[in-house]
């Protein structure tokens, strides 16, 4: 849209909006002006009236004393009546005024007329009336329609005063007020538009126009000299300047492209420069051999400065806290044999300058950058080495890395020498080198770090891995991140297909857990998870397992499960031992305090049926001194049972003392020497006993019982003594015998096994009985613990087989059994060190 | 020899100080005027006007003793006195302004400044053009002279009187008595309301003439003429309408009236006619004629030429009305009038 279009847009439709609500506002704010004139007119017309007019006379009458004298009241009455009447006549509106019987003293103007007159004598006529300001309609004949009017009430006169105008001229006015409202909008609107275009043209857009013009001419960089715009108003002052700027642009042009040749030089400078940055920067991504990323920077900065040769190094320190260069990158001057083998055996690995005091190491001891054009003459510098190139400009400049030196750039033999400006041209790429140097450093130490880190993780996963426990590492949602070869082992579920399942989906023993889980990981404490008993197949295993915080509530935990089964029984068999051990030493107390009265009561009872038996002289002598016959006494002693309670007594005391020499074998330790001996030999022995071990009052025959052997022929000698590993396995064969004869079981078998196992000697005896309940297998080994009717057994077999094995062995016996399943007991003996 | 620059000084600050005191006489006599005052007679109007006079040209700036040599002369009605005085007057030194207070000796002045260039200002003078001091009223161009007339106009002043009589006399003819003196200035009041009176359908003056004897030793005279001229004239007339000279400025004779005849006074002279019962008075106010020809007086002196001035009369004037006469007389006084009159309504009649 052009200026002009836009200008109308504009203008056009705020105009006419402005100029309508100009109008509206004008008719609606003269309308309320003259209603409030018109109350303001009769107002003021009736209050002069009535203050000039009426007051005054009432005043003056009152002054002069003559307010009572009828004739200057009647006088001046009719005065206030003239003045009426001039007023009316003077004034748009007409006066009516009533007396105190509502009678019209005076009717002005065009109401004058009988029979208005008539109408205004009535008395509805003052009922009628507005109290002050109202409008009162006229009877039906008049022109006008109403009355606008004020009414007052004089009361000095008791006058009703009415100043009146014809409704109609006010609405009139109105009207009239609307209409030329209308009328000088319009012509406003339309005398605005015609000069505000008629302005705009002439004073806006043609000069406009002419700018847009010439700067158009200006933007095609034509030369304009002269805009044939004389104005002198902004617009003109604008094109005066406009030749100003494109004078000044023109010169600004020539000087432009001036300072673009130049700073194009100094861009491609910069450009190289940036260049040799970048390729630095590349270099270090891409090689981080100092070797081979400085060679590269050398090249390039020799190429970069016109220099001949140079090197770059790093700035370490020695053992002795002592500064030394390093150069990785280093131009190949070398003049003779040796110093081309120098070069060569170095130039992998770095050279290392250790001597400074020279123009180089001054840099480094000065850190500040040495600048010289005849290095002959310069004090600091040592000479050459014979055959050295000559140098006759160099350039030494320190690396920083913020305040610390950490390597040295040199150049040398420059054809127009060195200066300050190069050596502030190139800082940034010294300034870049310091930092790759000490990025590198980072880099090269954290690598160290990454392979120690590489390693140390190895070490760790190998102990993980190869460690027996359950080592399963688990986040926060208990989702699986670790997963070791023991839980592989234990769950058959593979490291790939474990991680990121859920614990308890492949580790179902977790399961209940979840809670504990979460407050280890919330409280961030280690937590023990108890037994938890699991049956794998046939074998009940007995767990335990810690479950570790990772340090971080969102690092989750590890959990490690220990299958403690074997520890569990160890420790029970050490409970076992040690109930035994407190056990034997009290059996052995009990029965040496036992034995004497014992032996007491069975040497008692073998006197006394000596003492009766009549073979004996001593016995007739004295039963005849005192005219006793003993055979008399004995078939006495026979008829009421004396005898049978005597046989009886012995019964019992030598039962309680095989009891107690039984307890006596606790703590007394064996005076045989143990001796190599063949088990296999010792098994049969003890099943040759076990054969002829027949007693009825048993009730069992071990005879009827098949017994399957399964010796291990090259089983080696055990050290042991013999007689008590007989007495051990015949109490095994015994107590077999037993269960199988009371369990009247089909078929009654005792397998017997011999083997080398790990580096133990077992003997494994197994029968097919009833077997036992866990409750009796986790007692059998106690002392007086038997499952057998009360007289049928000592309680002690197993205790004292437990005892000789444990104690006089160093070995180990242990029962295996289930209901149902028969019984099995395990013997180990250690084998003879070799 | 040391002496030499003390005297110099001194006989340096000598010379400037009679310098000094040479340029304030030059400045005083330059300023200062000369006003001779001749008053007619010691009549109340001329009094009061000379007294006015005198103190607005004081507010004006002349102050008599400082800038003004202010020469008051009273001849006491006496022509030839006055002229003499007058005459003795300027002989003793030149007048820069005669100012005269009435008609006599407004006459004798304009007599003897003829011919001179010495200005003249009346005031007091009831009729300027009967009594030979200028052309017309109300006209420039008669020379050295100027002045305010000290009258109302006759016509405004009867119908001022018919306004308050009001349709009292409706039909028969109004009759008022005059009686006047020969004093020139009466003679020609009597004139000028006759002629006014044709003015009016229904209105005469019944006119009687009397010898003027000069006042206060021919009042007595005058008096007994004038009781004589009542006794004539009572069945005659409605009522009395006093005239203006000597005569009328006479409380005697407003009393004569008063007390000799059954018929009213409407008109008096002055103020105090009104309060002796008279009905009406109307009359220049003394304040504003007095300031009025003071300012004639001042742009004189400064050098305006007096025949530049038309004669015109006062701005302001004074109305008195008694209330118990048109009690009396059962007259209603107009609003209007009694607001005009203002303090000057009188509600009982002075012994």
């Amino acid at each position: 849209m052009t200026l002009r279009g836009k200008l109308i847009t504009i203008i056009l439709p705020l105009l006419l909006i402005s100029i309508m609500g100009l109008g509206t506002w004008h008719y609606h704010t003269a309308t309320i002006g003259v209603e409030r004139a018109t109350r303001l007119y009769l107002d003021t017309v009736l209050t002069t009236y009535i203050e000039s007019e009426l007051e005054r006379r009432q005043q003056l009458l009152i002054s002069l004393g003559v307010a009572h004298i009828h004739s200057f009241q009647e006088q001046y009455q009719q005065e206030a009546v003239e003045t009426a009447r001039r007023i009316a006549a003077g004034q748009n509106g007409d006066f009516i005024i009533l007396d105190e019987e509502g009678r019209a003293v005076v009717i002005t103007g065009p109401l004058d007329r009988p029979q208005t007159r008539n109408w205004i004598d009535r008395p509805e006529f003052r009922s009628s009336l507005p109290t002050h300001f109202g409008t009162l309609e006229l009877p039906s004949g008049n022109t006008s329609k109403g009355l606008l009017l004020l009414n007052h009430h004089y009361s000095p006169w008791k006058w009703q005063v009415i100043f009146a105008i014809d409704n109609s001229e006010y609405l009139q006015d109105l009207g009239d007020i609307r209409d030329s409202t209308l009328l000088i909008a319009g012509l406003l609107a339309i005398i605005t538009v015609f000069l505000i275009y008629t302005f705009s043209k002439r004073m806006l857009l043609l000069p406009i126009e002419i700018l847009r013009r010439s700067a158009s001419r200006i933007a095609r960089r034509e030369q304009v000299s002269n805009i044939p715009l004389e104005s002198g108003d902004e617009l003109g002052e604008l094109a005066r300047n406009m030749e100003v700027m494109a004078t000044e642009i023109q010169n600004a042009q020539a000087i432009l492209e001036e300072r673009v040749v130049e700073r194009t030089e100094e861009l491609a400078d910069k450009n190289r420069l940036f260049k040799v940055i970048g390729n630095l920067q590349a270099q270090f991504i891409r090689e981080p051999k100092p070797t081979v990323m400085f060679d590269r920077l050398l090249l390039d900065i020799i190429d970069l400065t016109g220099s001949e040769f140079g090197f770059i190094g790093d700035v370490l320190l020695d053992d002795n806290n002592q500064p030394y260069l390093k150069c990785y990158a280093f131009t190949n001057i070398a003049w003779n044999d040796e110093t081309r083998r120098f070069y060569e055996e170095n130039r992998k690995t770095g050279f290392v300058f250790t001597d400074l005091d020279n123009l180089f190491g001054h840099v480094i001891l000065d850190r500040e950058s040495i600048i010289t054009n005849s290095p002959a003459s310069d004090p600091r510098s040592k000479g050459l080495p014979k055959g050295h190139p000559p140098i006759n400009s160099f350039l030494g400049i320190p690396i920083f890395y913020g305040e610390k030196l950490v390597g040295e750039i040199g150049l040398a033999n420059r054809e127009e020498g060195f200066t300050q400006e190069l050596l502030n041209f190139i800082q940034p790429i010294v300034d870049t080198c310091g930092q790759i140097i000490v990025a590198r450093w980072e880099r090269e130490s954290r690598h160290r770090a990454e392979d120690e880190l590489s390693s140390t993780r190895n070490y760790l996963h190998n102990i993980i891995e190869l460690m027996p426990s359950i080592l399963v590492g688990i986040g926060t949602e208990r989702e699986v991140t670790q997963w070791n070869i023991g839980a592989e082992e234990f769950s058959g579920i593979s490291e790939e297909s474990a991680l990121g399942q859920q614990l308890e989906d492949v580790l179902p023993i977790m399961k209940g857990y979840s809670r504990l889980i979460a407050e280890t990981i919330q409280q961030q404490q280690p937590r023990v998870i108890e037994r938890i008993s699991h049956i794998n197949g046939s074998e009940q295993h007995q767990l335990e397992g810690v479950i570790y915080p990772l340090g971080d509530t969102a690092a989750g935990a590890v959990i490690r499960i220990d299958n403690i089964t074997e520890k569990v029984r160890l420790e029970s068999l050490m409970i076992q031992t040690e109930k035994m051990m407190s056990v034997g030493g009290l059996a052995a107390g009990m029965a040496h305090e036992l034995n004497n009265p014992l032996g007491g009561i069975l040497q008692g009872l073998q006197n006394i049926e000596r003492r009766l038996s009549p073979d004996l002289p001593k016995n007739l002598e004295t039963a005849r001194e005192i005219g006793l016959d003993l055979e008399k006494v004995r078939t006495y002693f026979e008829q009421r049972g004396i005898s049978n309670f005597l046989s009886g007594i012995t019964d019992s005391g030598k039962r309680a003392a095989d009891i107690v020499k039984n307890m006596l074998m606790f703590s007394r330790k064996p005076d045989a020497i143990k001796r190599d001996e063949s088990l296999n030999e010792i098994v049969e022995q003890a099943l040759a006993l076990a054969n002829v071990d027949y007693d009825f009052k048993k009730k069992y025959d071990f005879r009827n019982i098949r017994i399957k052997r399964q010796f291990d022929t090259l089983m080696p000698e055990v050290p042991c003594i013999a007689s008590e590993i007989q007495q051990v396995l015949l109490n095994l064969f015994r107590n077999a015998a037993q269960a199988l004869s009371y369990a009247d079981t089909e078929s009654p078998t005792i397998t017997i096994s011999t083997l080398i196992q790990d580096d133990h000697a077992c003997i494994e005896i197994e029968d097919n009985g009833p077997g036992m309940q866990e409750e009796v297998l986790d007692h059998i080994f106690e002392p007086f613990f038997t499952t057998r009717e009360v007289g049928s057994g000592t309680g002690l077999g197993l205790s004292v087989s437990f005892f000789i094995i444990q104690e006089e062995h160093n070995g180990t016996i242990r029962a295996e059994s289930k209901p149902g399943e028969g019984a099995k007991f395990i013997i180990e003996l250690p084998l003879p060190e070799v | 020899m040391n002496n030499i620059p003390a005297r110099l000084i001194r006989i340096a600050l000598i010379a400037l100080t009679a310098l000094f005191s040479l340029s304030i006489q030059a400045d005083h006599s330059k300023d200062s005027k000369r006003i001779i005052l001749v008053q007619t007679m010691p009549v109340l109007p001329v009094l009061n006007h000379s007294r006015t006079f005198i103190e607005h040209l004081e507010q004006m700036g002349y102050v008599n003793g400082q800038n003004l040599d202010l020469v008051i002369l009273q001849p006491d009605g006496d022509r030839g006195r006055a002229e003499a005085m007058l005459q003795e007057t300027l002989y003793q030194g030149q007048a820069d302004l005669v100012v005269t207070s009435a008609t006599m000796a407004s006459q004798v002045a304009h007599k003897i400044l003829r011919g001179t260039a010495t200005p003249q200002l009346f005031f007091t003078v009831s009729d300027p053009v009967g009594a030979g001091l200028v052309r017309a009223l109300g006209v420039t161009g008669d020379d050295k002279i100027t002045g305010k007339v000290h009258s109302v106009d006759r016509a405004a002043k009867i119908e001022l009187l018919l306004r308050l009589l009001g349709s009292k006399h409706a039909g028969a003819p109004l009759r008022l008595g005059l009686i006047y003196s020969s004093y020139p200035s009466s003679v020609g009041d009597a004139k000028l309301l006759a002629e006014a009176a044709k003015k009016f359908d229904n209105l005469v003056f019944v006119p009687h003439r009397i010898p003027y004897h000069p006042v206060p030793d021919g009042l007595p005279e005058m008096l007994d003429d004038a009781t004589g001229a009542i006794e004539q004239l009572d069945e005659k007339v409605d009522y009395w309408w006093e005239p203006s000279g000597p005569l009328g400025e006479r409380d005697e004779f407003s009393r004569l009236l008063r007390d000799k005849s059954k018929r009213p006074v409407v008109f008096g002279t002055n103020m105090m006619s009104v309060k002796l019962g008279a009905l009406l008075h109307v009359t220049p106010n003394d304040n504003a004629t007095g300031m009025e020809a003071a300012r004639l007086a001042v742009a004189i002196l400064e050098g305006a030429h007096a025949g530049n001035f038309p004669v015109t009369a006062a701005t302001d004037f004074d109305l008195g009305i008694n209330l118990a006469t048109a009690l009396e007389m059962g007259i209603a006084i107009p609003s209007d009038l009694a607001e005009l009159a203002g303090p000057n309504i009188f509600r009982e009649i002075a012994p």
